[in-house]
Order: C-alpha cells, then structure tokens, then sequence
C-alpha cells in the first residue's frame, strides 16, 4: 500500500538501521514522482543522525527511537525521536580534516538538509530533517 | 526486514597489492570487518590496497573513517589505499566531504591499477 507517510520504532541498534534503509527504499519506490537522487540524499542524512542517536546508546539500558517521513509536495520532511540521553554536540560542527577518521555525520546531515533542527523537549530528543524538493 | 549480507573478498596479487572487494552496506555495523581485512592484507605484506566498491550499497561516515584509517594504515606501510568503481551515493558523500582530494575515486580496478 503506498502512501505519504512512513513510520518506524525500533530499539536503538546499529541492526536497525537496515530497516531505516529500506523504510527510505520503499518511499521511494512508491514515488516516483520524486528524484531518486532527493531519496538518496535523504537516506544519507537520516542514517548519519540515526546512527548518531545508536552511537549514543552504546552503554545504556535501553533507548528506543520513532521515525518518521511525510512525502510532501515540496519536501521530505523527517522527525526523529529517541529518549536517550540529551544531545550536547554541535549541530554546527565544521567538516573535519581529511585524514581525521570520525566527525563527519552531522556535518554531512547539515550538508544534504534545508533544514536541520535539534530540541530537547522533556525525556526526548528531537530531531527534525527536512529536504526541500527543486522539482 | 531484509537482511543485507556482508562480505569482503580479497585477493592478493603480485607485487605487494590486494585488491579488497567489500559488498553490502558500508556503516557503523559493518565498518570493522573491512578495517581488519585492510589490517590483515597489510600484515600478509600487501601494503598497496585497492578497494573494490562496485559491490558496496551505501557508505556512511563511519565507512568513509575506515577508508581514511586505511589509507593510514597502507602509508605507514609504504604502501597507499585507492578506490576504484564507486556507486553515484559513494562519490557523492566523497566529494561532499571533501575526501575525494585524497581518495580519488577512480572509474575501474584497470585505471586504479594503471600506475601502480
């Protein structure tokens, strides 16, 4: 059944970002409407800051996380929720030196996004991604 | 859920190469098996590594480190790590990082091996 909205909870494991992946596949598959690049690009960036709420997860007892993506005329506009611990990086954190080996997802997520907001609302961090669609 | 399976192929050639082949998803959950089979090619005396990405889906940032840990690894060897057959999502998370100055995606294992 094809439709505008995909929604996801899962545990906070580096074995569920495949489904992450496929979720994103399959939206794009059922909107061809959509650049394939736009999808791609967006599977990029949902799976840098998803993997970051799993790399934070390391270590505790149980973090879970809700996804979200709203196919939208204009947009694909992502929400991601987990209750882990709160989020202290910087959402604006440069690029990296070429030969540093970590560092680069959320600076590659800010890259792919038109908009790229963090908030701490309560016993949950949220995230919210969106990519504007030129076509 | 599908399961993307994950395998690295090496094949050791004459004069100190191998050439890696990593399939499936390149990220978080899978960036260690390629970081030992580039560890273990350097330590069986391959110090010059081509690795072999037509057969790698997706590459994150944690693949990307790997890669850059690589190529480290090769240099303090003597040696140096390329890549060759990137997927249009590989080149691009490359060039977006910047990574494509010091790991130029070459278009096929023949050109990457051209000068070696």
């Amino acid at each position: 059944m094809t439709g505008d909205r995909y929604t996801l909870r899962r545990a906070a494991h580096p074995a569920c970002l495949a489904d992450l992946h496929e979720l994103v596949a399959r939206a794009g598959v059922e909107h061809p409407e959509v650049s394939p690049t736009d999808f791609m690009l967006l599977e990029v960036a949902v799976i840098e800051v998803a993997g970051n709420v799993v790399k934070h997860a390391r270590g505790t007892a149980s973090v879970t996380f809700a996804f979200e993506l709203r196919v939208l005329p204009d947009a694909l506009d992502v929400r991601i929720e987990d209750d882990g611990t709160e989020f202290t990086g910087e959402l604006a954190a440069q690029m990296p030196d070429e030969y540093d080996e970590s560092g680069r997802g959320l600076p590659i997520a800010r890259e792919l996004l038109h908009e790229f907001t963090y908030e701490r609302a309560g016993a949950l961090n949220r995230w919210r991604l969106l990519r504007a669609l030129c076509g | 859920m599908m399961i993307t399976e994950v395998q690295v192929e090496v094949d050791h050639r004459a004069g100190g190469l191998a050439v890696l082949s990593f399939f499936g998803r390149l990220n978080m959950a899978s960036a260690s098996r390629l970081k030992t089979a580039i560890g273990d090619a350097v330590d069986a005396g391959s110090a010059k590594i081509l690795i072999d990405l037509a057969g790698t889906s997706f590459i994150d940032s944690s693949g990307l480190g790997t890669l850059i840990a690589g190529l480290k690894r090769t240099r303090q060897a003597g040696g140096d790590l390329r890549i060759a057959r990137a997927t249009d999502q590989a080149v691009a998370v490359l060039c977006l990082t910047n990574l494509d100055r010091i790991l130029r995606p070459y278009l096929s294992i023949g050109a990457a091996l051209s000068d070696w």
